[in-house]
């Protein structure tokens, strides 16, 4: 019953944050200024911007105005694109496996190596592994993806002319963005699990395992790796969403063809429907990667009711 | 994968002495008893990088940054007697003296908006954690909401609708990155609340405001300072993000980030241009998170680490 509810209420929260997302996009978009003058050549006639107005539905109330965008945005519908006279969420849709393949490849590449050094450094506190990774969290989070891209693009693409710097296509495509993005990944992983398991090999449950005569690989594998799990996850859950976030700049950087691009293209462009297109369904990516990740801790820790 | 001896290095209670071997002869050097050298050298990063955005105008002079096509794409050149020049860019402009001047923005945009988010996020989220029922159920949920959504995502929604001018800029990353600093405000608020100090304020029939300033802020300070030095790293870089994207303040105004994105094109011929501010932001934000990270182990109780405490006094 409990279970039933709470992840109920997580439900609930995650439809709570999309609306008042949605919510902050009509508002701003509205608010800020009249959409139609936007949206029409600046030496258009007061008639012809009168006429866009009622076509647009702008000259109705804010509230009836907010039912609509409602009742549309629920079925997806956020109109056609300025630039490009298609639907927009047509467009985001098309856009966005690129997206994906690019976060989970550097999520894939940047896990599969931070796991290892934050445990390593963890058990062995002052040693050569225990520098490597406070090395790589302070870089990680010190150094902003986009210059790591350009440095990355300048030596190996330019100078050493191995892989090319933009694009998409074939797997040396992908090399550069997924390098970039999974070195930023890694700081904070490794950051977690080194300081985390540190913490853990502190305490007294596990003086009293290794006092029953466990080996070490038993009471790091059983007591403290299980321990340190919860949190690592929860940073892996929140890392996903700013990864997916983040690839707005780094598909800048190697001109990957996926959503982030989308977006600040259109929002150059004045391209509003786009944006909210983009945004809202980047959003709602991320918050189900959320919610799936809070839906996965009572597998990880018994204690944790959903 | 795990030895032994790792392991009973970290399980002792008192941890061997091993740091000081590990870092060899360096660590016998010292400044006034202080050995950290990463702490120290970040330490010089900030000032400098303060100091000569604050001296921006007296170091470069304005009109250094005019265009001049005659100019263009000039390289860096070090000479005794026209001192150190750092070359032009693709329109003439001086480039030191705009890394000078884009410092000034950098910063104070990424500090003001930090110290916004610090100000409103410490304030509602403390309260929250203070007073309870109907005000932090609010807090915790605008939270939630704040945190599920990426931080770049939000700014850059923002920043589309709004018009770039600094102040707007500002706004946008406040409104961004406040929820952090609630989040930890108001975990500490409600542990403060539950302290015998405050309750014997109350018990003494202290008002409310009294208690709220003069018990519960002076000790979450120290807390919130760490963050905040944690945070700004992250700001500096979120704001050179913006700006990198093309939607900060105004493209003619010399940001990190906007030269980061100009520099881009002659990044195979003059890959300076845009490496040189890069190295800006990634330096300041290295230095605030080594100072942060240092701070914050120091205070933590758990810590074995209290490297600059232990060695004072040996």
């Amino acid at each position: 019953m409990q279970r039933g509810q709470s992840i109920l209420h997580r439900l609930l929260t995650a439809a709570a944050t999309i609306w008042a997302l949605s919510l902050l996009v009509f508002l701003l978009t509205r608010l800020s200024g009249d959409p139609a003058a936007l949206l029409i050549p600046s030496d258009a006639s007061p008639e012809e911007l009168a006429q866009l107005r009622s076509q647009l539905g702008l000259d109705q109330g804010l509230l009836r105005q907010y039912m609509v965008y409602l009742s549309q945005a629920v079925r997806g519908n956020f109109g056609d694109s300025l630039r490009y006279g298609t639907s927009a969420m047509r467009l985001v849709l098309e856009r966005l496996p690129a997206t994906m393949q690019l976060a989970a490849a550097a999520a894939v590449v940047g896990w599969t190596a931070a796991v290892p050094l934050g445990i390593l450094a963890g058990a062995r506190p002052n040693t050569v592994w225990d520098r490597l990774a406070r090395f790589v969290s302070l870089f990680g989070q010190s150094m902003p993806v986009y210059w790591l891209g350009i440095i990355l693009i300048l030596f190996i693409s330019v100078r050493w002319g191995l892989v090319p710097a933009s694009g998409r296509g074939t797997a040396s495509h992908m090399f550069l963005p997924v390098l970039a993005l999974s070195l930023n990944l890694m700081g904070s992983v490794t950051r977690v699990l080194r300081v985390q398991l540190q913490d853990i090999l502190q305490q007294d449950y596990i003086r009293s395992a290794r006092a029953k005569g466990l080996s070490g690989t038993m009471v790091l594998g059983k007591h403290a790796l299980k321990n340190a799990g919860i949190g690592v996850v929860t940073v892996m859950g929140l890392q996903l969403g700013v990864l997916l976030g983040g690839t707005v700049v780094t598909e800048t950087v190697f001109a990957w063809p996926g959503l982030g691009r989308l977006v600040v293209q259109a929002i150059q462009f004045r391209d509003f429907p786009l944006v909210q297109a983009g945004v809202m369904v980047l959003a709602a990516v991320i918050i189900a990667v959320n919610l799936v990740t809070d839906l996965l801790y009572p597998l990880l820790d018994r204690r944790v009711g959903v | 994968m795990c030895s032994m001896s790792g392991m009973r290095a970290a399980s002792n209670a008192k941890p061997l002495n091993l740091p000081r071997l590990a870092f060899g002869p360096l660590r016998r050097l010292s400044v006034f008893g202080f050995h950290q050298w990463d702490v120290l050298l970040a330490a010089l990063v900030l000032l400098t990088v303060g100091g000569s955005a604050l001296m921006a105008p007296l170091l470069a002079p304005a009109e250094s940054m005019q265009q001049n096509l005659i100019q263009r794409l000039q390289e860096p050149s070090f000479s005794l007697r026209d001192g150190i020049s750092l070359g032009t860019d693709a329109l003439g402009r001086s480039l030191g003296a705009r890394l000078l001047h884009g410092a000034r923005y950098s910063l104070a945009i990424s500090l003001t908006s930090a110290l916004l988010a610090a100000l409103v996020g410490t304030l509602l989220g403390t309260l929250a954690g203070w007073k309870r029922g109907l005000l932090d159920r609010l807090v915790s949920a605008m939270i939630n909401i704040q945190l599920s959504l990426p931080f770049l995502l939000v700014a850059l929604t923002l920043a589309a609708v709004a018009r770039p001018t600094p102040g707007s800029i500002i706004l946008v990353l406040a409104a961004a990155g406040w929820a952090r600093f609630a989040r930890m405000a108001r975990a500490e608020g409600m542990k403060l609340s539950q302290s015998g100090f405050v309750e014997a304020a109350k018990a003494l029939g202290q008002w409310d405001h009294r208690i709220f300033f003069q018990h519960i802020i002076p000790n979450l300070l120290p807390t919130m300072i760490v963050l905040f030095s944690l945070e700004l790293a992250r700001f500096i870089v979120m704001e050179s993000s913006l700006s990198f994207l093309g939607v900060g303040v105004n493209p003619t105004t010399p940001t990190w980030g906007g030269m980061i994105n100009e520099g881009r094109e002659y990044l195979a011929t003059h890959f300076w241009l845009s490496t040189l501010p890069g190295l800006c932001v990634f330096l300041s934000c290295l230095s605030l998170n080594i100072l942060g990270d240092w701070a914050q182990e120091r205070m933590s109780p758990y810590s074995t680490k209290k490297e600059g405490k232990a060695d004072a006094g040996h």
